[in-house]
């Protein structure tokens, strides 16, 4: 201890005789009941003391719990947000990305995915697609379909599937890239506007002749297979082959651009009636499609 | 071979919640604290009664205390501001027996010397003649005989200096010999 000692002062003789006389006094020890008294009371005392630690320690695990959870929540909401930006940005919208995943496949197989599985995504999950390779476009609403940035890279205005006029065939673009980057605007936005119930939209009127200007320029930058893959698939055919033509719609397996051009060689070789049995097949295969002007007495022969 | 804790140590362990400490310590001056003040007040009932309220105030203090005087000096001086209280209470030092002096003086005298007197008689003059004495003064020399304190405790107890601690011993202390003489 660091109090200071007391002089010691020892008794004198005269105090030690009177001390030895009162400490014989009467007097004794307080009474038991007296000391569990003070000695519970003392107990009770020291319970309470250390009482409000334990609750202080309590109150602090529980902040510290409190807060881990807190920084576990956060920790895992950033990770989720830094992980799936593009699930989370396509979350409005499903079709046109997942069309986008498909811009290195078959136009064919996209428009048929498309057509078939696009009203089953209004509500549902993008699909594991959407990390292809082909990356994310920006989400646009269908409305924005014509001025979003893969339209305008098109020189005419997307189009749905409108019949299309063959007397481009021969007209391909050079490049397959561009003609792709097309028809995909154009499948966005006209799936766009089907999932959006709007199918009276501007966008996909009646042909007039401004369409038909519209779908002849569009023709600059698609290829005529793309076209008639659309045709086809959007009349529900998609899947019939030669198997069910025979052996004389074996030019079903032709893209339609080589099998008018056979056509061709088949009525410049004077084979009439082969050309003719050919574009028949032709044109009950691809009936929207119109037969080019060239070709068309055939049929009327 | 482990010393055992002074009281000082056992008043801070108990102010951090070591109930044993307090067994320990309350062992140890519970005999001279309640003689302390049982022959201050001369009555079992007030002596128990203040007593108890004596270790309820260190029981209170407990986590106040720091040890700057000795754990008794601490104590008694609580004490001592307990019996100031009760006297305060009482208006005035209750009276000793009116007949007090006569009660001696009926006592037989053996006429022999002080030696001789049994342990019985001393102890009952002892007594009358605390009684007889001034509140300051009997707790002085109570302090002093039963505790063995120094004048420098008793001085911190009652808070008064050392001289006049001194004055009032010599006072008490002569007038006890003198009712021993008779």
């Amino acid at each position: 201890m660091t109090h200071p000692l007391p002089p010691i002062e020892a008794l004198d003789e005269n105090e030690r005789e009177l001390a030895r006389i009162v400490r014989a006094l009467p007097g004794g020890d307080p009474p038991p009941a007296l000391d569990a008294r003070i000695l519970k009371a003392a107990a009770n005392a020291a319970a309470g003391s250390r009482r409000p630690r334990s609750r202080w320690l309590a109150s602090t695990g529980a902040m510290w719990g409190i807060g881990g959870a807190a920084a576990a929540v956060l920790a895992f909401g950033v990770s989720w947000h830094s992980m799936f930006p593009a699930q989370r940005s396509a979350g409005g919208r499903s079709n046109p990305v997942a069309v986008s995943a498909e811009s290195s496949q078959d136009s064919t197989v996209s428009v048929e995915f498309k057509d078939r599985q696009a009203p089953q995504f209004d509500n549902a999950p993008p699909p594991s697609t959407l990390t292809g390779p082909a990356p994310a476009r920006p989400t646009r609403a269908p409305a924005s379909v014509a001025t979003a940035p893969t339209a305008a890279a098109s020189p005419a205005p997307a189009r749905a599937p409108e019949p299309f006029s063959a007397d481009h065939i021969d007209e391909h673009v050079p490049s397959r890239a561009m003609a792709g980057a097309s028809a995909r605007a154009e499948i966005d936005g006209y799936l766009s506007a089907q999932s959006a119930g709007n199918a009276a939209t501007p966008a996909f009127a009646e042909p007039s002749a401004a369409s038909a200007k519209a779908v002849a320029a569009q023709a600059q930058t698609q290829t005529l297979d793309q076209a008639a893959a659309v045709a086809e698939k959007s009349e529900g055919r998609a899947g019939q082959t030669s198997g069910q033509l025979g052996d004389q719609m074996k030019p079903l397996r032709l893209k339609p651009s080589n099998w008018l051009v056979q056509i061709r060689q088949l009525r410049d070789q004077n084979r009439i009636a082969e050309a003719r049995t050919s574009l028949v097949a032709f044109h009950k295969r691809y009936p929207s499609v119109v037969i080019p002007s060239d070709l068309a007495p055939l049929l009327r022969e | 071979m482990q010393a055992e804790p002074t009281d000082e140590e056992l008043m801070l362990s108990y102010g951090t919640g070591d109930a044993s400490a307090f067994e320990l310590l309350y062992s140890r001056h519970k005999g001279p604290l309640f003689r302390f003040m049982l022959h201050q007040v001369r009555e079992h009932g007030t002596a128990e009664e203040l007593y108890q309220d004596i270790w309820q105030r260190v029981i209170t203090a407990r986590e106040r205390y720091r040890p700057d005087a000795k754990f008794s000096t601490w104590l008694f001086q609580i004490a001592h501001n307990r019996l100031a209280d009760h006297w305060r209470a009482l208006s005035h030092r209750p009276p000793a027996p009116a007949d007090a002096v006569e009660r001696a003086e009926r006592e037989p005298d053996p006429q022999t010397p002080e030696r001789q007197l049994s342990a019985f008689e001393e102890r009952r003059r002892l007594q009358l003649a605390l009684e007889e004495l001034p509140a300051d003064q009997r707790e002085v020399v109570l302090l002093r005989l039963e505790q063995e304190l120094s004048l420098e405790q008793i001085g911190q107890i009652t808070g008064v200096g050392r001289e006049t601690v001194k004055s009032r011993l010599r006072y008490a202390l002569d007038k006890l010999r003198l009712r021993l003489n008779q």
